[in-house]
């Protein structure tokens, strides 16, 4: 493992009986990230994300989570990982001062006395009575007040409004400026990863199809419109191949369409040319997260279907 | 504050009404106790006494509450419990268990046993190291299982279904077992209680590997396989049960041959043990017919007893008609000295039709276990208010119907006889009459139910249906001598009589 490492798998995979729910899965997260774990309901990200915090137990490979392997992580190594999840179990008895000072005993560092303020959290309420977006609070604010290393959300943000959604965010960018701290997070909504996740990955029914820095992602993808001259009527030169970092190559007799994934990298217009002889404009447009995982995921390719392990 | 403490101390916050719950149950079983055993007393005691029958099943019933609330308070099972991604160690979390269920069942528990031995006038430092060990098994045999299962539940719910299930079956397997096993209902060989004595020592063995198993790696799948192989040890008893009762004869083998002191049963031919000739046969219908016959036991050595405790008769007439019976429970007292006794045989009717007129064999096989004095006895006067007797008991005489009732501290008695004298009357010319004796206590000093006191009724009665006779009385200031009898050896003793007109021992059917 790497230093700067915070989580690293090799081949990470977990079957069901005879149900593949995780393919085997090789990532590493950068100490200091904010990395998003994409994917549609039922990708795998939650069983990624518990095979890391060692609630489920692997069936091949290995993870290494802040440099402890991930099946022995256990009691006091949770004073350094936090980890929230959307459909956590919390002790919906307990009012939420009494579940914030329960949790203060097992901490070496807490202090929730400004999270409380920040989420105006109701601290008399129990917390079964409590909003989705303010359970939500609370189990974070819970994480965040003993400053752990590693931050663990799975789909903190699914079903809140914009507004606590906005709030949770802004709370976990303030801790990752004010410390050393890494996030790990999964969600199923795309655009609200975008604006502010360092690292992304992308699950797809199990399987890891790539991980990657978002600025270096949002370089290599481009959309490209290429306009033909009418009397061409879209032919292709002969003996054109179609290169492997062409996604869903689409033409008509005025017009050719396709994703391109080396933009950042290869002689795009070279390329156009030599395969449409007959172009007259060639267009590149930036893509946001929801239209590369949307191409990768409609082309099937995977992780390792080029060279180097990028698309 | 430890960890520890603070999971108990949450737990203590939460599960508070079923505390006071269980805290309540606990001293209504210690107060309402004594109505129990206060049987002939006083007059006017029976509500109280179902209302001590409630607390004895309720208290169980909130400590099974009590225990599976608290561990379902951090479920092991799931993956969506908070608590499993936070700071605490499965050792910290099962030690606040311990210590929440030490605090809450078993502390008050001791201290009910305490109050209810103060109550009967026994003083429970005397039996302490009783009371510990009362403790070891209510935690091992009620509160380790009770844990476990409820480790492998999510909810109170599905834990209750488990249970009832878990009961059903057992209580299936065990009357299937009596069904198919020989005609032994109270009686059990010896081989048949090492089955059973490893089988309830798994049980305990196993609620532990599944609690460790369940807080140290949360893994419910191998749990329940653990669970459900010991059910299967449950019918493997069973079946073992069926076999070994068949087999009992291992249990006690004969005498072997030159073994002193040599143990005789001869049949009496003396006609004064025969008994009147019935000239009506029983009525149809009836399965068997009860012959009384006389037997002579003898060789039974000087401060040495036998005690018959099963036995099966093998019959055959003339015309070639015979049979064996299985195996049965003998109810006597244990015999000392040269003894004649009237063996109940029963016969099946058919049978007795058949060989009407005509003479039967009957070979009899006795599984016996030997027994020897020990070497100290105790002697106390009759003291109708109250009398100190050996093994942490005293005895008084009821105020309802005169009997002289016994209690103990925590366990029966050993097996022990007790003789005293008769008197005609209690007048200061009368002397005594006759000897007389009652056999109490168990050849093994078994732990007893619940409560810390084991009653022993009626002990001046040598009528084993207690039943009130014209010989005499025991005058107070009649010396009582306890001797208590141990374990020597079993074996077994047959006989086979010579033949007999089985009219001549026919008991007269019930009128």
């Amino acid at each position: 493992m790497t230093v700067a490492s915070a989580i690293e798998t090799s081949g990470l995979a977990k079957t069901y009986g005879k149900t593949q729910a995780l393919h085997p899965v090789s990532l590493a997260v950068p100490q200091g990230s904010i990395f998003a774990l994409l994917g549609h309901n039922g990708a795998g990200k939650t069983t990624l994300i518990k095979l890391l915090v060692n609630i489920f137990r692997p069936s091949a490979g290995s993870a290494t989570v802040l440099g402890r392997p991930s099946s022995q992580i256990a009691g006091d190594d949770f004073t350094s990982i936090g980890y929230v999840s959307e459909n956590q179990d919390l002790p919906g008895w307990m009012t939420v001062r009494a579940f914030l000072q329960y949790q203060s005993g097992f901490y070496p560092n807490w202090d929730d006395a400004s999270l409380i303020q920040r989420f105006e959290l109701p601290l008399d309420r129990k917390l079964k009575h409590l909003s989705r977006g303010q359970r939500m609070k609370a189990a974070l604010a819970s994480v965040l007040a003993f400053r752990p290393s590693l931050i663990v959300l799975d789909e903190p943000f699914s079903g809140l409004d914009p507004l606590v959604r906005d709030e949770l965010i802004e709370a976990l960018l303030d801790t990752a400026a004010s410390q050393p701290t890494t996030i790990l997070l999964s969600s199923h909504d795309l655009a609200e990863i975008e604006s502010f996740a360092t690292h992304v990955a992308f699950l797809h029914n199990g399987s890891l199809l790539f991980s990657e820095e978002m600025p270096e992602l949002s370089a290599r993808f481009r959309e490209v419109t290429v306009t033909l001259a009418p009397a061409a009527e879209g032919e292709v030169a002969k003996g054109f191949a179609t290169p492997a970092t062409w996604l869903q190559l689409q033409h008509s007799a005025h017009t050719a369409h396709f994703i391109h994934t080396r933009a950042d990298s290869e002689p795009v217009e070279q390329q156009v040319r030599e395969a449409f002889p007959s172009v007259t404009a060639i267009d590149m447009d930036p893509m946001n997260l929801r239209s590369i995982f949307l191409a990768i995921a409609k082309s099937g390719r995977t992780v390792g279907t080029t060279e180097g392990g990028r698309l | 504050m430890s960890k520890t403490l603070r999971i108990v101390a949450k737990d203590i916050r939460h599960l508070w009404p079923e505390v006071l719950l269980t805290l309540a149950l606990t001293a209504g079983f210690a107060a309402t106790e004594h109505f129990g055993w206060q049987v002939g007393q006083s007059s006017g005691l029976r509500e109280s006494q179902i209302l001590s029958a409630w607390m004895n099943a309720l208290m169980p019933l909130s400590w099974w509450l009590l225990v599976a609330r608290a561990v379902h308070d951090e479920s092991l099972v799931g993956d969506r419990q908070f608590w499993i991604t936070r700071p605490y160690s499965w050792q910290r979390v099962l030690g606040a268990k311990i210590i929440f269920l030490a605090t809450f069942i078993l502390l008050p528990f001791l201290l009910a046993q305490c109050f209810i031995l103060h109550q009967a006038g026994l003083h429970p430092l005397v039996v302490f190291p009783g009371l510990l060990l009362k403790l070891v098994l209510l935690f091992a045999f009620v509160l380790l299982p009770l844990l476990a299962l409820s480790t492998v539940t999510p909810s109170l719910t599905r834990m209750l279904l488990i249970f009832l299930a878990v009961i059903i079956y057992a209580l299936l397997a065990i009357y299937l077992t009596s069904a198919f096993g020989p005609t032994a209902p109270l009686w059990v060989p010896m081989g048949d209680r090492q089955i059973w004595a490893a089988f309830i020592f798994l049980i305990p063995v196993i609620a532990v590997a599944v609690t460790l198993l369940q807080y140290a790696r949360r893994r419910t799948p191998i749990s329940n396989w653990l669970l459900i192989g010991l059910i299967g040890l449950l019918t493997f008893a069973c079946i073992g049960s069926v076999y070994v009762k068949r087999k009992v004869v291992v249990s006690f083998p004969p005498s072997a041959s030159g073994e002193a002191p040599p143990l005789r049963m001869e049949f009496n031919p003396d006609p004064a043990y025969q008994l009147a000739a019935i000239s009506s046969l029983p009525k149809r219908g009836v399965e068997s017919v009860t012959l009384l016959v006389p037997i002579k036991v003898l060789g039974i050595a000087h401060s040495h007893a036998i005690d018959v405790v099963g036995k099966s008769i093998t019959y055959e007439d003339a015309g070639g008609v015979h049979g064996t019976t299985t195996w049965y429970q003998d109810s006597r007292d244990p015999l000392v000295g040269d003894a004649q006794i009237r063996e109940e045989i029963y016969l099946p009717q058919d049978i007795y039709r058949e060989t009407e007129g005509k003479s039967i064999t009957l070979h009899l096989a006795y599984a016996v276990t030997e027994l020897e004095a020990e070497p100290m006895s105790f002697t106390t006067p009759f003291n109708e208010a109250q009398m100190d007797v050996p093994q942490n008991g005293h005895c008084f005489k009821t105020e309802l119907f005169g009997e002289v009732n016994c209690q103990y501290a925590i366990k029966k008695p050993q097996l022990t006889r007790i003789t005293w004298h008769l008197h005609p009357t209690c007048d200061a010319s009368s002397s005594a009459d006759r000897a007389d004796e009652k056999w109490i206590g168990g050849e093994e000093a078994s732990e007893t139910g619940f409560s810390p006191i084991v009653s022993v009724n009626n002990i001046l009665n040598a009528d084993p249906l207690g039943r009130k006779t014209d010989d005499g009385e025991v005058c107070p200031g009649e010396p009582l001598t306890f001797t208590r009898y141990r374990f020597v050896r079993r074996r077994l003793v047959e006989i086979t009589l010579p033949p007999i007109d089985p009219q001549h021992y026919l008991l007269p059917p019930r009128t």
